[in-house]
């Protein structure tokens, strides 16, 4: 497949459902760590704790086995799977995180007044969902495919370059293919096994979904 | 010592001749259709299958029919092997033994088998492994190896069948596949030859969605038959002879995941 790459252009997905309250917040904060998550801030890395604030410029980053959840205030919750790098752009009304390598679960409890937005380079996408999830796949052609799915609301998928838009109900997901097309939205079975719960108090958070499960095994068809 | 000798070739020839006379003609080249459907569900290492065979159209019974029912399970115990054990219930199998001599047309007739049912016992290993260094890199070798069990008849028998397939990937996920199998049945109970029957064919399936494919497949089958205890009864001797045909099935296949 034939793709151009296009760095200024950035996956983005938006949130925009109404917030009663219209909270906005300089810093987020850090609500649950698991295994080695570390924090970038200011030129500095420290390994992250519970209860730390997060400011926009930061950067998250998990290792091997490990999770971190985020709160980014405005009910807007993250949930970093292990070996994933997360930049936090801006926090409050239009908060806004670019995924650069692993996966991260959204959660949005309630309605936003501005906008959310996770970005990967390469592509657009607006979402308008309270739970959905990102993740990095295998890189197939040049670039690394991304998947995305929705467990609670609906998601818009869009490519600024193509002009491509899918919207993506609850319950299904879409790849975006070496983040040059969107495939059609459908239920994919790996996605069962997703961890949705994002808050520790309400039982474990870890998810060991492994998105080599999004592709086809071909050693596993049989017909007869 | 001349005549002698020339008696007993003359009489070789004649015995011969009148044994050449009993060996069945079975017609080759005919063409049989076959339909299938088939349900193949995916719960991890697990696949449970059930598959429905109907026969759409054979010279001997032009009219659709059932032709077998199987059910069993695959296990993958690890990613290049799956193991499975089977069971099939099936109608208008034909037997050696199903070759009658009919001694007034002093030719064979088939004995009607299509209200017999019979049950078959299997049990399957089939090793496979993807060819990434092909262009493409989807190709797949299978080698699926089969005993069979006929618990009818007591016919014990071992397949094995080569497989290369190759995969139209399109979003990641299968949109065609293609395959090339020749499948060999062994008799280890049976029979006088070493191969029963054989067959090349290929297949086509292809994906209409993700757990549908409707599947178009061609075979030239080759039956070895042996001489039949009818035979032996009309003492008309014994025989080994091959009978060919074509085969063409259409199925559906649903594959769906838990």
């Amino acid at each position: 497949m034939k793709r151009t790459n296009h760095p200024a252009a950035v996956l983005v997905l938006l949130a925009a459902l109404s917030f009663p309250c219209g909270l906005s917040a300089a810093s987020g904060t850090v609500v649950y760590v698991e295994g080695d998550v570390s924090l970038k801030s200011g030129g500095q890395t420290r390994d992250a704790s519970i209860g730390d604030a997060v400011a926009p410029g930061d950067t998250v980053v998990t290792g091997a086995k490990s999770l971190a959840v985020i709160d980014l205030t405005n009910h807007t919750t993250v949930k970093l799977k292990e070996r994933t790098l997360l930049a936090i752009d801006s926090i409050g009304d239009a908060a806004a995180v670019t995924l650069t390598a692993g996966g991260v679960f959204t959660s949005i409890a309630g309605k936003l007044t501005g906008r959310f937005s996770v970005q990967t380079p390469n592509a657009v996408c607006g979402v308008r969902g309270t739970q959905f999830f990102v993740a990095y796949g295998r890189t197939i052609d040049t670039e690394p495919d991304v998947w995305m799915c929705v467990n609670e609301g609906t998601v818009e998928v869009a490519i600024p370059q193509t002009g491509q838009t899918v919207e993506v109900p609850k319950g299904l997901g879409v790849n975006i293919l070496g983040a040059g097309r969107i495939t059609a939205p459908r239920a994919y079975p790996w996605t069962r096994k997703l961890n949705w719960n994002i808050d520790p108090r309400s039982g474990t958070v870890d998810d060991h979904t492994n998105l080599d499960q999004a592709y086809s095994d071909l050693l596993d068809q049989d017909y007869d | 010592m001349k005549t002698v000798a020339l008696m007993i070739a003359l009489a070789a020839s004649t015995a011969a001749g009148a044994y050449a006379q009993h060996i069945p003609q079975f017609p080759q080249g005919q063409l049989e259709m076959q339909s299938r459907a088939q349900v193949v569900a995916n719960a991890g290492s697990w696949d449970i299958l059930a598959e429905l065979y109907g026969k759409l159209y054979s010279p001997a019974a032009p009219l659709s029919s059932f032709e077998s029912v199987t059910v069993g399970t695959y296990y993958r115990v690890i990613p290049n092997l799956k193991v499975g054990a089977l069971a099939r219930l099936q109608a208008g199998a034909r037997h050696d033994d199903d070759v009658l001599a009919d001694i007034p047309s002093n030719d064979f007739v088939w004995a009607d088998t299509s209200g017999r049912l019979e049950g078959v016992l299997m049990l399957d290993a089939s090793p496979r492994f993807q060819l990434k260094f092909l262009p493409t890199g989807n190709w797949v070798f299978m080698l699926k190896n089969r005993l069979e069990y006929n618990t009818w008849n007591g016919q014990l028998s071992a397949m094995t069948r080569p497989e290369l397939t190759w995969f139209w990937l399109r979003d990641r996920d299968p949109f065609l596949n293609l395959s090339f199998s020749w499948e060999v049945y062994f008799p280890l109970n049976f029979g006088s030859s070493i191969v029963y029957e054989n067959y090349p064919y290929l297949t086509g399936l292809w994906h209409a969605t993700a757990q549908l494919g409707i599947e178009l497949s061609a075979a030239y089958k080759t039956t070895v038959w042996s001489t039949s205890d009818s035979w032996v009864s009309a003492s008309w001797g014994s025989y080994t002879t091959e009978q060919r045909s074509w085969v063409v099935s259409l199925g559906v296949v649903y594959t769906p995941s838990f």
